[in-house]
């Protein structure tokens, strides 16, 4: 159950704040408890004023000390970012649930090798040597046949299942492991985008990490799935040229999995669903909430539509470069998600079409049934599957939501 | 002297475990025209 709670403050209020890791950033300052997973991006009058208020001193103090005529947006967004420990004496209410990190076991020395330079020439000599084995024999791109590699269709769903599964262990093992080469930790979670089940590393510590580093954790999991895919394509050729025996089932499961690997970095491409590519969009662009913004953005747009009231912006204003690119991005979000799911419908018309029409009536589709993976079974299970995971995650997902909520309640204007 | 604060977005990297489904047709297709245009 979530509960508003009023704070009530005045220029002669103290407060306390827990500790904060501050780093400065595009002229700026990022601050945040990694135990909440809570960040705020500071200006430096921000920053000064934060560290009186830690010292002791009174808003009306600080707001003096600072010729700072307003503090009470600074104070709102301490509260709201559980960095507030007490008003006046008076503990407050944690409002985030602390973070679990996972495989804290890691440190640094562990996983160096794998970001070192000899380790980035093997990367590249992998890569190169998939990307020309595609090139020259063109029959090693991935195809939707791929998708079959036994007959039975929930022998292949359980394998499809199996290598999906594990691509996507790996891709977010692979963030994480970058994570902790940069000196923070992260933790994994099931979760969704749109109607999309994934799985999600929370690589929020990033923050305190210099900005042109942390590309090295957003690009892992795809330059992961390439290197995979090449390992893949490479073993296939192998074995094609008489090299490397493989068996017809890891043969066609290994053709599988590059189906798989290469269309999950496809599917990064999704950006405006916050994938790992928007991510590295919004860093080269140091726009910090640039999806957030964006929805809201959308959401001042379409009140406006149709209250004639409020602004296209809400507060607080951006820069105007900024919200120049917010404002394209907010475009593309709705441009991406209508074209995705409309994707997605047209998918499950055609699969209920199948299953419902065509598999009941025409007898010739049922000779196809050798060759793919209909039938009932098979998909329900999907399905049913699918359907859990959302549902976890999205239960998940409000579990995470701050417990309380502040607002803060001034007599004097502070 | 300037005050000013913002709330910042966590980051979640993600992998979705459908993305065969969502992308096999345009995937066919792009193998498709490649081969097609290499060959």
């Amino acid at each position: 159950m979530r509960r508003s709670i009023d704070i009530a403050m005045t220029d002669r209020s103290t407060l306390a704040l827990f500790p904060l890791r501050v780093k400065q950033d595009a002229g700026q300052f990022i601050a945040g408890r990694p135990c909440t997973g809570s960040y705020v991006a500071l200006s430096r009058g921000a920053l000064e004023a934060a560290e009186l208020l830690a010292r002791g001193r009174s808003i009306g103090d600080t707001k003096a000390a600072l010729a700072a005529p307003r503090l009470r947006p600074l104070l709102e967004t301490l509260l709201a970012a559980g960095m507030v420990r007490s008003v006046d004496g008076t503990p407050l209410e944690e409002p985030l649930a602390p973070r679990r990190y996972h495989l804290t076991f890691l440190r640094r020395r562990h996983v160096a090798w794998l970001f070192s330079r000899p380790a980035l020439v093997v990367y590249a000599a992998l890569f190169v040597g998939g990307l020309g084995i595609v090139l020259a024999a063109p029959r090693y791109l991935p195809h939707a046949a791929d998708a079959i590699v036994v007959r039975d269709p929930m022998g292949n769903l359980a394998l499809l299942w199996s290598v999906s599964l594990l691509a996507m262990a790996l891709h977010e093992l692979a963030h994480l492991l970058a994570a902790t080469y940069l000196g923070v930790q992260a933790s994994f979670a099931i979760s969704y985008r749109l109607f999309f089940a994934v799985a999600q590393t929370d690589l929020t510590d990033l923050w305190l990490v210099d900005r042109n580093k942390r590309y090295v954790a957003y690009v892992a999991g795809m330059v992961n799935d390439l290197l995979l895919a090449s390992a893949a394509v490479t073993a296939l050729w192998l074995h094609d040229h008489g090299m490397l025996p493989l068996g017809a089932h890891l043969y066609g499961t290994l053709r599988l999995a590059v189906l798989v690997l290469v269309f999950g970095v496809l599917w990064q491409g999704n950006f405006y669903l916050r994938t790992d590519v928007y991510y590295v969009i919004a860093n080269a662009t140091g726009c910090r909430n640039l999806s957030r913004d964006a929805a809201a953005y959308l959401r001042a747009g379409l009140a406006r539509l149709f209250a004639r009231s409020t602004p296209m912006l809400p507060a607080p204003a951006l820069p105007a470069n900024e919200r120049r690119i917010v404002r394209g991005y907010a475009a593309l979000m709705v441009l991406g998600t209508a074209g995705v799911v409309a994707l997605g419908a047209a998918y499950a018309a055609g699969l209920v079409y199948a299953l419902l029409h065509r598999h009941a009536l025409d007898p010739a589709l049922r000779v196809s049934r050798q060759v793919a993976p209909a039938g009932l079974m098979p998909v329900l299970a999907s399905l049913a599957v699918t359907c859990a995971w959302l549902a976890y995650a999205v239960v998940s997902k409000r579990r995470r939501r701050p417990r309380v909520t502040y607002r803060l309640v001034a007599l004097e204007g502070l | 002297m300037q005050i000013e604060a913002r709330r910042i977005e966590a980051i979640e990297t993600t992998m979705t475990k459908d993305a065969w489904i969502a992308l096999i047709s345009a995937g066919a297709t792009f193998a498709t025209a490649i081969a097609n245009a290499v060959s």
